[in-house]
């Protein structure tokens, strides 16, 4: 639910109730300050303009001003909403032969084809609302997450990201941290605390959670194994940062149920995995698919990932 | 003693009626300093905004439009506006009643064909139904929960196919795929 709208001018105000208001327009309103003054959010601009048609504001005209969403859940009768979460890991100022790095160049033409499309760069405490229909999100939203903890995230990514002003999540795996081509715990604490950047955790080793040969998932040693990359990974980096850790990306993307069913105890949030697709509202959380963006990626490529909306009859 | 218990008694339902009237009990006192010259006079209250009669054409329009293109939750809440705006809209609150009862028996019926796929195992077909009953009625639960169900079995095949495949690469001494 979005939060209660502000006291306003009773002369503006045609009609309340519980999840809509009807407003005279005022000269000078747009539509991102209405959203900034009932929906606490400027971003949120989309879901008053898609309540009126789309159409330009005109001063006496009466609006619509959704104060939750008209349906949560993201399924209309022509399809539903998906959030694609986008996946970097390393970056480089040039060129390179592997796709797993991505060059700053490459990485710069994605984030200018996102604003100058109208993606709303979204954080994973957004999605999760999403996820549990509690408050709407704008209808072209997209989640950037870095994965690893590679140096050239803070050198290349961070900068770029700032500039744009796209939050984005960096996900740490511990026993990395501090390695000649890695980040710094002082990186870290400096991303974090800039507000930009939400830090979670990768695991510990990062080590695949596919069982290995004759390793059953069923028996205590995998238990074990899985305990170990998740708790001491999420102690350290709540001691580092002093934040609260609640999401865990699966390395190399691979889940296992008893690895799901043991981040559900530990009541996080989110599991990302790396299966292509967007995600419905209807996801389950602690299986979330993302999209890797390789270095060999074009804008055609980029655009691929960016599915927002499936289109489905569903009359 | 029992004089001024008699008065309290007394007092007490006066004070109730004056409370229920929304009057302040003291107002039944006026203190004798206090002139009717020093009073602020009470501002009108100002005269309620008129209905906006295009406004509402225009969402009787929409909505039977959207009734019409089969989407009967969007056209329901045009109705819900012209009534937010027209509370005693006979045809608003007509419509809006035939709309609930139609939603209801669609989605019913949705929820429906959704168990009856999965209880046979056809999962497309059972996301179908569950979508259809979600977009009547978007915080239907069971649809959801049914939903969330059937992309965790989906999500849970394809990570056993990819450690299928790991198992195999590994066996081969050849390196885990990428990421």
């Amino acid at each position: 639910m979005v939060a209660p709208a502000p006291q306003m001018a009773a002369s503006a105000i045609l009609a309340r109730t519980d999840d809509f208001i009807i407003v005279r327009a005022e000269a000078g309103d747009t539509y991102a300050a209405l959203a900034q003054v009932y929906l606490r959010d400027p971003a949120l601009a989309e879901i008053i303009a898609g309540a009126n048609g789309g159409n330009a504001l005109s001063p006496g005209r009466p609006l619509i001003v959704p104060l939750k969403a008209d349906n949560a859940s993201g399924v209309f009768a022509d399809g539903y909403q998906t959030v694609p979460i986008l996946c970097y890991h390393q970056f480089s100022t040039g060129r390179s032969p592997d796709r797993m790095i991505m060059p700053r160049a490459s990485f710069l033409a994605q984030m200018d084809y996102l604003k100058n499309n109208d993606y709303h760069i979204i954080t994973l405490v957004d999605l999760q609302n999403f996820l549990s229909a509690s408050k709407p999100i704008p209808p072209r939203s997209v989640v950037i997450t870095v994965d690893d903890g590679f140096r050239s995230g803070y050198d290349i990514a961070y900068p770029i990201l700032k500039s744009y002003g796209f939050r984005a999540t960096f996900f740490i795996y511990t026993d990395f941290v501090g390695g000649s081509r890695s980040l710094t715990w002082a990186a870290i604490k400096e991303m974090g605390e800039s507000g930009m950047i939400d830090i979670q955790s990768h695991s510990k080793t990062h080590t695949s959670f596919t069982p290995a040969a004759g390793e059953m998932e069923k028996s205590p040693s995998y238990a074990a194994r899985i305990k170990t990359e998740i708790d001491p990974p999420q102690a350290m980096l709540e001691r580092q940062l002093a934040s609260h850790i609640r999401d865990f990306a699966y390395p190399y993307g691979d889940a296992s149920r008893l690895a799901v069913q043991y981040l559900r105890e530990r009541n996080y949030a989110l599991g990302l995995t790396v299966e292509r697709g967007g995600n419905p509202s209807f996801s389950d959380p602690l299986l979330l698919r993302r999209d890797m963006v390789y270095g060999d990626a074009t804008i055609a490529d980029f655009q691929k990932y960016l599915r927002v909306y499936t289109k489905t009859n569903l009359k | 003693m029992k004089r001024a218990r008699f008065g309290l008694l007394l007092l007490f339902p006066i004070g109730l009626l004056s409370a229920c009237a929304g009057m302040p009990i003291v107002a039944t006192v006026e203190p004798a300093s206090v002139t009717p010259a020093l009073v602020p006079p009470v501002p009108p209250a100002p005269p309620p905004p008129a209905a906006p009669a295009q406004f509402i054409a225009d969402q009787r329009m929409e909505a039977r439009r959207l009734d019409a293109s089969g989407m009967p939750n969007q056209a329901r809440q045009h109705w819900r506006y012209v009534l937010a705006l027209l509370p005693r809209d006979d045809e608003a609150t007509g419509e809006i009643a035939r709309f609930d009862a139609l939603i209801k028996t669609r989605r019913d019926a949705a929820l429906a064909r959704g168990e009856m796929a999965m209880m046979r195992s056809r999962a497309a077909e059972a996301q179908t139904a569950f979508l259809k009953a979600l977009a009547l009625d978007g915080g239907n639960e069971q649809a959801r929960r049914r939903l969330i169900e059937l992309e965790n079995r989906a999500a849970f095949a394809r990570q056993d196919r990819k450690d299928t495949r790991t198992r195999a690469t590994r066996a081969a001494g050849t390196e885990e795929p990428e990421n």
